[in-house]
């Protein structure tokens, strides 16, 4: 599909996006398609959820995903989560920002690398205390119910 | 409470299922309401849905006589070994387990590991032991109906957890005599209930067997080869497969990719053969590559078969690639105990 959409966040910026780009929503491209039965004048999309600083990740990912199509990287996925692992610059409350983003835009395979780099970066805590700090969670478990818990998995190699 | 500030819970678990499984003792740990999703039975089920659980082989195993056991975990993939948690002290005193009375299996379903007829010392019950993934406990289940050595079993693809358990025989000092013993039982995990099969052929019983599902259905090949019977449970009838060319002494019966394998002697060579259902042959497809004669355990690991063999004093672990026919020599961690003829069961797990 050729041409460009216009789409505006939710602080009222208006974005020109190329149309192979919008169309890895499946949200945008549901919402194209309808305006292109109904051949209504295509004013700006307000996406009421996403902010500027977090559609402008949005698009540079919508970017990176249509040149991953395109070219022939041996590990395209790989690749891919670099990409948004720069793009959140380890910052985990934009990588939330953007995975709600995805998630309201329908956008599967950037949620899909989200989970996984979330997923990562729990497993590289050394353990539970760990994972509460950098993850704001406070600890509900008394010292005696946490040891309980732990002894749940006895792993060792 | 939160589960982590920020991210709503729906996205919150498609990044939990996506944590390898060693580390999910962290995850129940930090806090309660991840601990509630890590039990809850759709956390393990979506794992599945999504292709991200791992597969082990459970080792279930004496500690010490006469009766002290544990059940210990390898993980092929990333060569790491679970315990796990120790069954209460009465489950594990009121038994002596000898290898030939209890079948050992995983209900992937249901995401249990089954210890089925495992003997009372004081009063003979052939009891069901069960340990839950989900709460990481143990409970026992209902007695089988009727108790049996050297009974064959087989876990159905059905979604409530059906373990089919057939053949064997009532004493191992007599001859196989009970009428009871050419009927099969089912247990329903589930629901923790026990259902009878009709009796199958009493032409061709089957005593000493082996059995699997393959494509919803029962098969029970016995040792001596020759006849199988074949429990369909949509219509709940037995039927007879004649096949010429079995190899003697089947020891192992694996279904792998809605194919039938299992290993047997033939002229004293050990093979492992496929069942052709076309023209009901069995064809070889590996020799196994070591003067070893008798494969004494052996479970499908997600492409392969791992095969635990005893070489008079040692334990060997090879795995065979259903895919490229290979085999492979595995090393176990050292902390992984010694192999004990008596007493030990394996059990693929995936979880």
């Amino acid at each position: 599909m050729e041409g460009k959409v216009i789409l505006s966040s939710s602080d009222g910026q208006v974005f020109e996006v190329d149309m192979k780009v919008a169309m890895i929503s499946q949200t945008l491209s549901n919402m194209l398609k309808d305006t292109e039965d109904t051949g209504s004048e295509t004013a700006p999309i307000k996406l009421a959820n996403v902010s500027s600083r977090i559609f402008n990740l949005i698009i540079e990912y919508g970017k990176y995903h249509v040149e991953a199509q395109k070219s022939d990287t041996s590990e395209p996925t790989a690749d891919l989560k670099k990409r948004v692992r720069e793009l959140v610059a380890d910052d985990k409350d934009t990588l939330f920002q953007l995975m709600i983003a995805a998630n309201f835009l329908h956008i599967q395979s950037l949620l899909d690398l989200s989970y996984q780099i979330v997923a990562e970066d729990i497993a590289a805590c050394k353990d539970q205390q760990m994972i509460r700090q950098k993850y704001n969670i406070e600890n509900d478990y008394s010292p005696e119910e946490e040891e309980e818990v732990l002894k749940l998995h006895n792993i060792f190699e | 409470m939160n589960m982590i500030p920020g991210l709503p819970k729906d996205l919150i678990v498609q990044c939990l299922i996506k944590v390898p499984y060693k580390f999910h003792n962290h995850l129940r740990a930090v806090c309660k309401s991840w601990n509630a999703v890590l039990s809850s039975p759709n956390f393990y089920k979506e794992r599945q849905r999504h292709n991200e659980c791992e597969e082990g082989i459970a080792y279930f195993h004496l500690t010490q006589r006469p009766s002290n056991w544990e059940v210990i975990i390898y993980y092929p993939h990333g060569n790491w070994l679970e315990r796990l948690p120790r069954a209460p002290e009465e489950f594990i005193s009121d038994w002596e387990v000898y290898f030939n009375e209890f079948n050992f299996v995983y209900v992937r379903s249901k995401h249990h590991l089954v210890a089925i007829g495992l003997l009372n010392k004081y009063d003979n019950r052939a009891s069901v032991l069960m340990f839950d993934f989900l709460s990481r406990t143990w409970r026992l289940g209902h007695d089988m109906p009727f108790r049996r050595y050297q009974s064959a079993c087989a876990v159905s693809p059905s979604p409530n957890g059906l373990v089919y358990i057939t053949g064997g025989v009532e004493n191992l000092s007599q001859n196989p005599i009970s009428p009871h013993l050419l009927e099969s039982y089912v247990f329903n995990v589930e629901e923790n209930k026990w259902d009878v099969l009709p009796r199958m052929n009493p032409d061709s019983p089957q005593y000493y067997c082996v059995a699997e599902f393959v494509d919803d259905r029962f098969y029970v090949v016995p040792d001596h080869g020759r006849s199988l019977q074949v429990y369909d449970p949509q219509i709940r009838l037995w039927k007879t497969i004649n096949t010429d060319n079995t190899g003697e002494n089947v020891v192992n019966c694996i279904s792998a990719f809605g194919r039938l394998y299992w290993f047997g002697l033939r002229r004293d060579t050990l093979v492992l053969e496929e069942f052709d259902f076309a023209n009901n042959l069995f064809t070889t497809v590996g020799q196994y590559p070591f003067q070893i004669r008798a494969v004494d355990r052996a479970v499908l690991c997600r492409d392969c078969i791992f095969v635990n063999v005893l070489d008079y004093s040692s334990s060997l672990y090879y795995l065979f690639n259903l895919l490229d026919k290979r085999w492979t020599q595995i090393e176990m961690p050292a902390e992984f105990p010694t192999f004990s003829f008596v007493s030990t069961k394996f059990a693929a797990v995936q979880i």
